[in-house]
């Protein structure tokens, strides 16, 4: 260390200095420095903490009774976050998804090539694909929506959108892979527009002000891209549907 | 500093399952601590209470997403505090303005002819730093506090807020700048009157 700033005698005052015993060994030995970091701890030593109002034991009571209404009222909306709640079962969709997904997009949803898949179960296994990617769709459909309703001044704490959009952002990779691998540019390109945002999102910081969401706004309604993913989400839906039902193992798995 | 936090794990997981008992369970354990995080952030009874009760709803909204990695009250305490943090910026404008009435009072104190019987005084150099912390931006008026009175480092600070480590010390210093700034001349009055 050089020369001693004030920013390092805050440190130490604080105990955070990394060179905590250096910087205590110039202050006893230098009147020059010793003169300044009892100034600073005059300074930080007034700002006394005010006297916080004392609340009444049963106040986590009454703040539940405040609280309840308002949770009453958010379970009884259309939909909520969660029913974006990641679930364990996904590991086990993920895990057949990986094996059969590429053949699934090659000889289903599009012109049918050569593909052989083992015959048995086939149709449950389609089917809970489809539907996945058909949920997965909702999914990030039902973030970006949220996201871009939001209107509220100032910066907004999106922790919580941003986690999801990691997880939904890798699943998206996955579909969008296994899209190119088959050949199907199109909704390769729907993903890989998905991802982007997606992408964006995780990556991004966890406070934004509202003029982002005006830009994020902007970009969903340039890309039609919500119409897209709704467009293509409905169409692997009906597709799930006109195929034989799952069995009971795959309807728990998928939770439908 | 409690010792329910296993207890807190299961009525987290019983809330997600739908258990509105248990979601009141985590509330009433834990109001007392968030009221008194958000007094200190806020410095007024009527937004810490609204800031509790933000910081439940949100917590409640948001319960899906705790993963177990920290515990429940730091998790909680996190989103307090970034409730305080919006609720400050949103009374920003007004703040700003009571902020330029209190600069003036401030500097009249300041200025006063030195009375030792009244610079002496600590409730007056406290009423001071309140005017300082309140002129803050809400960053380094949360960063400082954070540090000061509740004792987090600046990487934990920065995990709170958001923002990288070296930002929240420095969120840090530029607070301790401007009240050093301000209170400078009232402390060392009052520090030669004590003394002397």
């Amino acid at each position: 260390m050089k020369s001693v700033t004030d920013e390092h005698l805050i440190l130490y005052y604080y105990g955070e200095a990394s060179d905590a015993e250096e910087l205590g060994r110039r202050i006893e030995a230098s009147a020059e420095l010793q003169r300044r970091f009892e100034a600073l701890r005059g300074i930080l030593d007034s700002v006394e903490e005010p006297e916080i109002p004392e609340r009444h034991p049963s106040y986590g009571s009454a703040v539940w009774h405040r609280l309840a209404p308002q949770l009453e009222q958010r379970r009884s909306r259309r939909w909520d976050w969660e029913l974006l709640r990641p679930r364990r079962e996904w590991a086990l969709v993920a895990a057949t998804l990986l094996l059969v997904v590429g053949a699934f997009l090659a000889g289903r949803l599009w012109p049918r090539q050569q593909v052989e898949l083992a015959a048995v179960g086939y149709d449950g296994q389609e089917r809970i694909l489809l539907l996945t990617v058909a949920k997965h769709l909702e999914k990030s459909e039902m973030l970006l929506v949220e996201l871009a309703n939001t209107r509220d001044n100032g910066e907004f704490d999106i922790s919580a959108e941003r986690q999801l959009a990691g997880q939904l952002r890798s699943d998206s990779r996955l579909y969008r892979q296994a899209a190119k691998q088959s050949g199907q540019a199109d909704v390769a390109a729907l993903l890989e527009q998905l991802e982007r945002l997606l992408v964006e999102l995780a990556n991004g910081p966890e406070i934004i002000p509202s003029s982002d969401l005006g830009d994020l706004r902007v970009l969903l309604d340039e890309g039609d891209l919500l119409f897209k993913v709704r467009v293509v989400g409905s169409r692997l839906r009906e597709e799930g549907r006109g195929l034989k039902n799952p069995t009971s193992e795959e309807r728990f798995a998928l939770d439908v | 500093m409690r010792g329910m936090e296993g207890n807190d794990l299961e009525l987290v997981e019983q809330a997600r399952a739908g258990d509105s008992d248990a979601f009141r369970g985590l509330v009433e354990g834990h109001s007392q601590r968030i009221f008194r995080t958000a007094f200190r952030l806020t410095g007024s009874e009527q937004n810490a209470e609204d800031v509790v009760q933000e910081a439940f709803l949100r917590a409640y909204r948001k319960l899906h997403l705790f993963d177990g990695r920290s515990q429940f009250g730091t998790w909680l305490h996190r989103i307090a505090v970034n409730c305080a943090m919006d609720l400050m910026r949103k009374e920003g404008r007004r703040i700003q303005r009571e902020t330029i009435e209190e600069r003036t009072e401030l500097e009249a104190m300041v200025n006063r002819e030195p009375r030792p019987d009244r610079m002496a005084e600590s409730s007056e150099v406290g009423q001071a730093v309140q005017q300082v912390l309140l002129s803050l931006s809400p960053t380094e008026r949360t960063a400082f506090l954070l540090r000061h009175f509740e004792g987090h480092t600046s990487a934990e600070i920065g995990r709170i807020l958001g923002i990288r480590p070296g930002a929240s010390r420095n969120a840090v210093f530029r607070a301790v700048k401007k009240l050093r700034a301000a209170l400078g001349p009232m402390v060392e009055e009052s520090h030669e009157v004590s003394h002397g």
